[in-house]
């Protein structure tokens, strides 16, 4: 078979498996990535060794598809990952308007134009301007890190304290939520210190050590918030046509690529704080841009990042599918540049196609039986997936990582401070002072 | 058994926790009803879930905090390693496989680490560095070790950094006492000590990534050990080395097949008070010549404090040095086109004639400062010597005072340039056809970009532009310092290509030349 059909069919069959996938709740492409991964290592030197001409295509097609069809989950289902939790509020208000299809639709059209954005216009720029950049910008990664926490953090309102006689009350009433927010960030940084530092994950899965934290914090507090206050889903309709033109969309890739693409360059911050920065930086109001914003900014979020490693003289190593093929292949070459670009634009068309028959199948799943019995049914997968993956000790960091996911969903905060599980401990080691806490702590 | 009824009229709108559900009469807050004793089910306080997510999210960091805190980090082997394992925090014992080198940015360290099923670099950070040379933990090629440190993996190279300096433990290995003359490239790998007096210390030229050269001299031969600014600055009294005896543990290395000393860490370097003792490999009759030498030699030359410090650090030119600069002291930087001894019997000076392009300068000193010479200047070689401008028939000279102030820059002799711009071809004539191959071109140099060991330069000429590519190691310090953005040069080297780019790599040696 010649390398191109072989190319054509690991794309499409990565694309197709990661799209079917990315409709389970709370199941992370990343973790199957990393299953497939054990499994070419283990063929390796054997007769059945798999060529890179087939696991990169389909990583790319995995990787793509997810971005673009895990909306599904998040806006229908309510089990968002950090990535797609802007996503959901105004998803869920097009779900109780009858709209839900809509609303995915449109998340997965502003998908579909952010691979025109980085294919047609970030793909043919990264090589001459990206290594550039990252030579200017490599020693100062540290506070750019800082300034974005501190933005993130002092951007945060009061939500009450209006009204009301003056004194502790009412001063407690405007803090609470500022409070609320704060402890998150401070808890989830703590416990991102001590699995960074010290995971208690066996090491053997010490790649996936981060992932039941993730689940705790984003995941699991959505399925419960369902499960103790669910409303019933109207019912939904199917709409013929979508409520966008070209502005909204033009407007959207401006927004979401460059939230997106903050979120792929810069180390640690993820597609949730690169849209917050981005929905502050350009300030776009209508609700539609900020539903497909937030689809372009989660797929070059994903796929951005995944393709930084194969651009030509950057050799930036970003976000978990990166990290994986790390393992497996070192890029070499603007061959493989093309083949990463060709697999991504193959398997943005082929998802977008896949959107609607599995938004509808969901739909029908959802109107058939109880939303709340769905979201105990999504809690139990996920909290299966984290007890397969990391065993017992997984499900203990998983209740910790839940009870912090909490704090913003039950005193009214912002559910973007749990990333401090990430950015404080990275910052803090990017700045050079990581280990005087940790020694503080007890940890080295 | 409770049985529901309606509310009472008046009371329909009220929540049904409000009313009992048994007898239906308004009961308010209470959760027993006061008129038929029945029990009211009333719903749970958000505020309650509110304090409960935040004492399970304290409790439970804590009990983990108290997990992670008390886990034993378990010790794998290096070929039990897996791509799996990315990010895990393991243990590892085995052997230090070089010394522990100081990276010239960012002050890290760095090892490589073998458990003898495996090899792997293990990175230390800076405030860990410090920590370890605080605490002399830093490891050499032969030392026992054991750390715990994260995994990183990846294809082409894993790694490790270490988790902390508490927890690194180190059993230094035995270091042989040997001559200088003994210290072979067989040698290589393993950490030897030895003693003598350091008669120069060249610090590296300004601009150069070159480490500092120090000539070592004992009753057998003469070495050079070499280290780095960083190794330098922990000398302790390091202003009086030049002209002491010192004992150093240092590492055999080779490179290009020529043997190196390398020094570690400037604790390894100890300043004795006087010549060594006989030292153990010597014979008896050695001990016997070396105990004569100690009481019979004469006090050792007085040190030259002033190194560094009368003239300005910079060198100059030959052609730089003129008549009107009579009386001043100067540092000039050339090649020795001749050396003259004087002739037995006389009381003539030592004559140097160094040069530079067309320009020469001639420079004397006498006798007793040759003695001190500790590289003898040779024709071909670059020197630096210091000394004070005279001027003989109409034309300036140098007086060399000390033979502590004639220094070796470079020892590889000029050679006719290796760069022969007749065979120059176009850059847009080199395709991928032309890998592997030798091609020289001509052309004008771009912006400089650093790499690591390295630089680079787009050459660009009528016809396109090439990356040109020179490294350090195989390039002398003079052509590299002759290169910048706008000159205009004449390179050969190999054709090579990375990230898909066609580049030039200057070849070995004089390569590259500026053309007028």
């Amino acid at each position: 078979m010649s390398a191109f059909w072989m190319v054509l069919l690991s794309v499409t069959a990565g694309t197709v498996i990661s799209s079917v996938l990315a409709c389970l709740p709370g199941l992370h492409i990343y973790n199957v990535m990393g299953a497939l991964v054990l499994g070419i290592l283990a063929l390796e030197g054997t007769a059945h060794a798999v060529p890179a001409d087939v696991y990169l295509p389909a990583f790319t097609g995995m990787v793509v598809g997810w971005s673009m069809l895990n909306t599904i989950p998040a806006v229908l289902l309510g089990t968002p990952d950090e990535s797609a939790m802007f996503t959901v509020l105004p998803g869920q208000k097009y779900l109780m308007a009858g709209r839900g299809f809509e609303g995915t639709m449109i998340t997965a059209v502003g998908g579909l134009a952010g691979a025109f954005f980085l294919v047609c216009v970030m793909a043919p720029l990264a090589p001459r301007y990206l290594p550039v950049s990252q030579q200017v910008l490599k020693g100062h990664m540290h506070w750019v890190l800082w300034v974005i926490i501190t933005f993130m953090l002092m951007s945060e309102w009061p939500k009450g304290g209006n009204r009301g006689p003056a004194g502790w009350a009412k001063f407690y009433d405007a803090w609470k939520t500022l409070l609320a927010g704060l402890a998150t960030f401070v808890l989830a940084g703590l416990l991102g210190f001590i699995l960074l530092t010290r995971s208690p994950v066996n090491h053997e899965v010490a790649f996936q050590n981060i992932m039941p934290a993730f689940v705790g914090l984003f995941a699991i507090p959505w399925c419960l918030l369902n499960m103790i206050s669910a409303a019933g889903v109207p019912p939904q309709r199917i709409a013929k046509s979508l409520e966008i033109n070209g502005d909204v969309i033009l407007r959207s890739v401006w927004s979401g690529g460059l939230g997106g693409g903050i979120a792929a360059y810069f180390p640690v911050v993820t597609g949730g704080v690169g849209g917050m920065l981005a929905g502050h930086a350009t300030a776009q109001r209508d609700e539609r841009i900020f539903i497909m914003g937030q689809g372009v900014s989660k797929f070059i979020y994903y796929v951005g990042a995944f393709m930084l490693m194969f651009v030509p003289g950057l050799n930036l190593t970003r976000g978990g599918g990166a990290w994986m093929v790390k393992a497996l292949y070192t890029p070499m070459g603007v061959a493989d540049y093309y083949l990463v670009l060709g697999s991504i634009a193959i398997a943005a068309g082929l998802s977008y196609l896949m959107m609607e028959p599995l938004t509808k199948l969901t739909l029908k799943f959802i109107d058939r039986f109880n939303y709340r019995h769905v979201s105990t049914f999504a809690l139990g997968i996920i909290l299966i997936m984290v007890y397969a993956v990391t065993g017992w000790v997984g499900l203990f960091i998983a209740t910790v990582a839940t009870g912090i996911g909490l704090l913003p969903v039950l005193f009214g905060s912002r559910r973007l401070n749990c990333l401090g599980i990430l950015l404080l401990p990275i910052a803090c080691n990017m700045s050079g002072f990581g280990e005087t806490i940790t020694g503080w702590l007890g940890l080295t | 058994m409770t049985v529901n009824k309606e509310a009472l009229p008046g009371h329909e709108t009220q929540s049904s926790e409000m009313n009992c559900p048994s007898c239906g009469r308004f009961v308010g807050a209470v959760t027993k009803c006061p008129y038929c004793g029945a029990k009211v089910e009333k719903r749970m306080s958000l505020v309650a879930i509110r304090w409960a997510a935040v004492l399970l999210a304290t409790v439970g960091l804590f009990l983990l905090f108290l997990m992670a805190k008390h886990r034993d980090i378990p010790v794998v082997k290096l070929a039990d390693v897996k791509p799996t394992m990315n990010f895990a925090q393991i243990r590892v014992e085995g052997v230090a496989d070089s010394d522990a080198r100081t990276f010239r940015s960012g002050g890290g360290m760095g090892f490589n680490f073998s458990d003898g099923t495996g090899t792997i670099m293990v990175f230390i950070s800076q405030k860990q560095a410090q920590e370890m040379v605080a605490r002399n933990l830093v490891p050499k090629a032969g030392d026992q070790v054991s750390f715990a440190g994260g995994l990183n993996i990846s294809d082409d190279r894993s790694s490790m950094r270490l988790l902390s300096v508490d927890e690194f433990q180190v059993v230094r290995a035995p270091a042989a006492a040997l001559r200088l003359a003994d210290v072979t490239t067989d040698l290589k790998g393993s950490s030897i000590t030895v003693e003598g007096k350091v008669m120069d210390l060249f610090p590296p030229p300004a601009n150069s990534k070159r480490p500092y050269a120090l000539k070592l001299k004992d009753d057998s031969g003469e070495q050079t050990l070499n280290f780095w600014q960083a190794e330098y600055d922990q000398i302790a009294n390091k202003d009086v080395l030049v002209g002491a005896y010192v004992r150093a543990r240092v590492s055999v290395a080779a490179y290009q097949d020529k043997l190196q000393l390398k020094l570690a860490s400037g604790q390894d370097l100890e300043i004795l008070d006087g010549p060594p003792a006989a030292a153990a490999y010597a014979s008896p009759a050695q001990k016997a010549a070396a105990t004569y030498r100690q009481q019979a030699a004469p006090a050792p030359a007085p040190r030259d404090f002033s190194r560094g410090r009368s003239v300005a650090s910079t060198s100059l030119s030959v052609s730089a040095v003129t008549a009107a600069m009579k009386g001043q002291t100067v540092r000039v930087r050339g090649r020795v086109e001749s050396v003259k001894a004087p002739q037995e019997g006389t009381k003539q000076p030592f004559a140097v004639i160094l040069s530079d392009g067309g320009a020469k300068l001639r420079a004397t000193y006498w006798s007793n400062a040759d003695a001190v010479i500790a590289v003898k200047p040779t024709p071909g070689a670059l020197f630096e010597m210091e000394g004070v401008v005279d001027v003989y028939q109409d034309r300036p000279q140098l007086q060399v005072e000390s033979g502590y102030k004639v220094k070796l820059v470079d020892d590889t002799p000029a050679s006719t340039p290796a760069v022969d711009v007749s065979k120059a071809v176009r850059v847009s004539s080199i395709t991928a056809a032309a890998l592997g191959q030798t091609r020289t071109v001509q052309g004008t140099l771009g912006a400089p970009r650093a790499l690591r060991g390295g630089v680079t330069y787009a050459l660009t000429d009528d016809t396109g532009t090439i990356d040109l590519v020179l490294w350090e190691s195989i390039i002398p310090v003079e052509v590299l310092d002759a290169l910048e953005e706008g000159a205009k040069v004449a390179a050969t080297g190999e054709v090579k290509e990375y990230e898909g780019k066609l580049q030039l790599t200057a070849a070995s040696g004089h390569s590259a030349m500026v053309i007028p």
